[in-house]
């Protein structure tokens, strides 16, 4: 008898240790932003990030700019307004393909809500005549004013677009074509 | 008219009791070199009851000009619905102006959301306890835990 109940106890030991090991799935995401400086206002939950602002968003986007304005989450537990300026420069990793989409702006918009079912989570692009937004693939260029990365939907919307095809070396006589001289 | 002595001891012991209590209330803040010390602020009315912000430390030294030299600084900060602090600032020392509720540092800074959703650290830092303000002058890392089932649980 003191066997059997030797036995259910080892039995049920090892299914506590099976449960305790077991590889939980996470259910925070780590956003990190490093940078020179920051201002936090604890009153209403905004932080207000200057100097060489360096943000992570695993595992498919990452930032840099030189200002950026966060208002931190509440009980909800997710960002909502996010505002960065000055010298913009995103890298989105593209869910189907894996390519990186190179993104410069003078300003961007990080918008999310939540209404019953639907979720908007969209980041909007904006710069000024001279340099509008720009999103850079390997063969080409689209630039738009404003361009909206929809992140919910995991796509571009253009206004206005211009493409620009970059030349490829191909063009030039093929890969082993001399290299041009100047002089 | 008769004085029953018990009544008299009874009035002195609530007074002793009252003005203790009142005594708490105030900020207290150390006048030489004290251990142990915190001063409390309490939001405005109604909510004139629960505090606001607990500013301590665990040894405060006097410095010229009215000023402070705290180690082991503590900042816990409430709102009005949760009992326990909500966010905790920490840094190994600073220097406090007890009067203009400021609060500075070149020195570290660690500052934790008690729900683990941000993290904080950084380099040089000024607190102004009026405004709950903190400027953090270098090196600052954040990171921030996002739900990532939050539209689910909204959805529900």
């Amino acid at each position: 008898m003191k066997n059997i109940i030797f036995l259910f106890l080892a039995c049920a030991g090892g299914l506590a240790l099976a449960q305790t090991n077991a590889p939980q799935a996470p259910t925070h995401q780590l956003t990190e932003i490093s940078s020179d400086s920051a201002d936090f206002d604890l009153n209403i939950h905004r932080a207000i990030y200057l100097g060489h602002v360096f943000v992570v968003d695993p595992p498919r986007v990452t930032m840099q700019c030189e200002w950026l304005r966060v208002d931190l989450p509440g009980a909800g537990g997710h960002l909502t307004n996010v505002v960065a300026a000055t010298n913009v420069v995103i890298d989105l990793v593209d869910e189907k393909s894996g390519l990186t989409n190179h993104v410069t702006s003078d300003r961007a918009v990080y918008y999310y809500s939540q209404h019953g079912t639907v979720t908007n989570e969209t980041v909007t692009f904006t710069g000024h005549v001279n340099s509008p937004p720009k999103v850079e693939y390997p063969d080409y260029t689209i630039t738009s004013e404003p361009l909206v990365w929809d992140r919910a939907a995991n796509g571009f919307h253009f206004n206005n677009e211009k493409i620009i095809f970059h030349q490829s070396t191909n063009s030039l006589g093929g890969t082993n074509a001399s290299p041009l001289k100047l002089f | 008219m008769k004085i029953n002595p018990s009544k008299i001891l009874f009035a002195l012991g609530a007074a002793i009791f009252l003005i203790a209590a009142a005594n708490n209330r105030a900020q207290q803040l150390p006048i030489g070199h004290a251990t142990d010390f915190s001063s409390v602020s309490y939001f405005e009315p109604p909510d004139d009851q629960k505090i606001q912000m607990r500013l301590s430390g665990a040894e405060a030294s006097p410095l010229p000009g009215g000023l402070l030299d705290v180690k082991q600084l503590q900042v816990d900060m409430f709102n009005r619905t949760n009992v326990n602090a909500v966010v905790v600032v920490k840094a190994p020392q600073c220097t406090y102006a007890p009067l203009a509720g400021v609060a500075s540092s070149p020195g570290q800074l660690e500052l934790v959301a008690v729900d683990g959703k941000l993290h904080v650290t950084g380099e040089g830092f000024l607190w102004r306890q009026a405004e709950a303000s903190l400027v953090i002058s270098n090196h600052v890392r954040t990171t921030i835990a996002v739900d990532i089932f939050a539209d689910k649980k909204a959805a529900l």
